[in-house]
């Protein structure tokens, strides 16, 4: 939190820069000034999307994992997507979370349902392309070699 | 940028862009720099709902765009000749210069017997034979609807007719203008465009970047209650359908900003989940449409 609250102050810091810069900017004759001052407010603009990276970085750092846990296909099966419940596949002995995925609205995807071991037909469409590691990982199927 | 006209249509939301299109291939009609294309119509494996779609076009509305625009040569289905008079028509028409114009996917079963359009000196003709003699003499093929674009319905397992889509046939380009039906503003949009530019941009499935360039998750209204996570937990209720199963996200068309008949709703605005009815795999690979 406390680097958190470091970013918030600079923040703070570069807007009260970017306002003095602004008067400047308006009270200045000289139009090459002006354009100085114009330079100086993007680049102050640069440096806070700079420490807002910095921010999300730390806060994603910071997420909680969500506890990894062990689905037998019964389990899984409940996790199909409907009546507003998560929905969950499995590939490979590893569970993922295809919820909020954009092609997989309510828990169907291309006619492949939710809360199924869905290794084979991952394999017959998506072989040898990575469409997993975009996915959240949520726990392993029970019973798998993995 | 090349699709900023596109952009520009969408976020103005006026729905001029096909209107614009065609007053100004109408405009260099008349002024005789390029001529009004014949134009073949051949309405295979399909079920006229993308004539009647574009029957119940405005803006410019289709009298006004068979009068003005294009010369309907054939067309099963408005044409007023009959029989073997009118197949002599179609004979006549692909000697010269045409655009074809496929709706509904092409049965193959029984070397297309399934589908019959004509009866011409005592023989039958069939869409399969039509389609191939016509489509490697026309200057550009178009597939309207998704049946003729990818297969569709017609094609939609387990495919009894084994129909098979325009491209699948005849193997050379073919603009796809899929949907079920596909909006009139689009295909009047794209026969204004290639007659007078000669050629459209197309994406990697044939579509039009022109009508089909975004999601319709992309304009969606109730995106913000997606970006939120507000679900619609049943439907009729005002909110994000995702979880009921909405297709918007896989589906690239212009729905939520173009609207249907003559710009009055969309099912989104009615409350129903985009189905993906313009959607390559539509309707097997977009089941279940309402998943509760």
């Amino acid at each position: 939190m406390e680097d958190i609250n470091k970013i918030k102050e600079d923040l703070e810091r570069i807007l009260e820069r970017i306002r003095e810069l602004y008067s400047m900017e308006f009270l200045a004759l000289c139009p090459i000034e002006k354009e100085y001052y114009k330079n100086m407010i993007i680049d102050s603009i640069d440096g806070a999307c700079l420490k807002l990276e910095e921010a999300l970085k730390i806060l994603r750092q910071n997420e909680e994992k969500r506890e990894l846990r062990e689905f037998t296909l019964d389990e899984l099966a409940n996790f199909d997507g409907t009546n507003g419940k998560p929905a969950y596949v499995a590939v490979n002995g590893i569970v993922y979370d295809v919820t909020l995925i954009a092609s997989w609205g309510g828990g169907s995807h291309f006619g492949v349902l939710a809360g199924r071991d869905v290794t084979d037909e991952y394999n017959k469409c998506h072989e040898g392309k990575d469409k997993l590691s975009k996915l959240e990982v949520v726990g392993t199927l029970k019973g798998s070699n993995l | 940028m090349k699709i900023s006209g596109c952009v520009e249509e969408i976020i103005n939301s006026r729905n001029l862009l096909s209107s614009i299109l065609a007053e100004e291939a109408i405009t260099q009609i008349k002024r005789g720099r390029v001529n009004k294309p014949n134009v073949i119509w051949i309405e295979s494996t399909g079920c006229s709902g993308n004539t009647i779609s574009l029957l119940n076009a405005n803006f410019p509305d289709v009298v006004y765009l068979l009068n003005n625009m294009i010369n309907l040569k054939f067309s099963n289905s408005l044409m007023t000749c009959e029989g073997e008079e009118a197949f002599e028509i179609f004979l006549e028409t692909i000697k010269g210069e045409f655009i074809l114009v496929v709706e509904g996917a092409i049965s193959t079963r029984e070397n297309g017997l399934f589908n019959v359009i004509a009866s011409y000196k005592g023989k039958k003709i069939t869409a399969l034979e039509a389609v191939k003699l016509s489509g490697n003499k026309a200057k550009h093929v178009i597939a309207v609807g998704t049946c003729a674009s990818f297969g569709g319905v017609s094609k939609a397992n387990p495919n009894p007719s084994e129909s098979k889509s325009a491209k699948e046939i005849l193997g050379r380009d073919v603009i796809n203008l899929p949907g079920c039906p596909s909006h009139p503003d689009w295909i009047i949009g794209t026969l204004a465009y290639l007659i007078t530019n000669g050629a459209i941009e197309l994406d990697a499935e044939g579509r039009p970047l022109l009508f089909y360039g975004f999601t319709i998750h992309d304009f969606c209204p109730r995106r913000t209650y997606f970006n939120n996570r507000i679900f619609a937990q049943n439907v009729g209720e005002p909110y994000c359908m995702f979880r009921l199963g909405c297709r918007g996200p896989v589906t690239r068309t212009d729905c939520p900003t173009r609207k249907w008949n003559s710009g009055v709703n969309w099912p989104i605005g009615d409350n129903t989940p985009c189905i993906g009815c313009a959607n390559a795999y539509f309707p097997d690979g977009m089941e279940p449409f309402i998943r509760l």
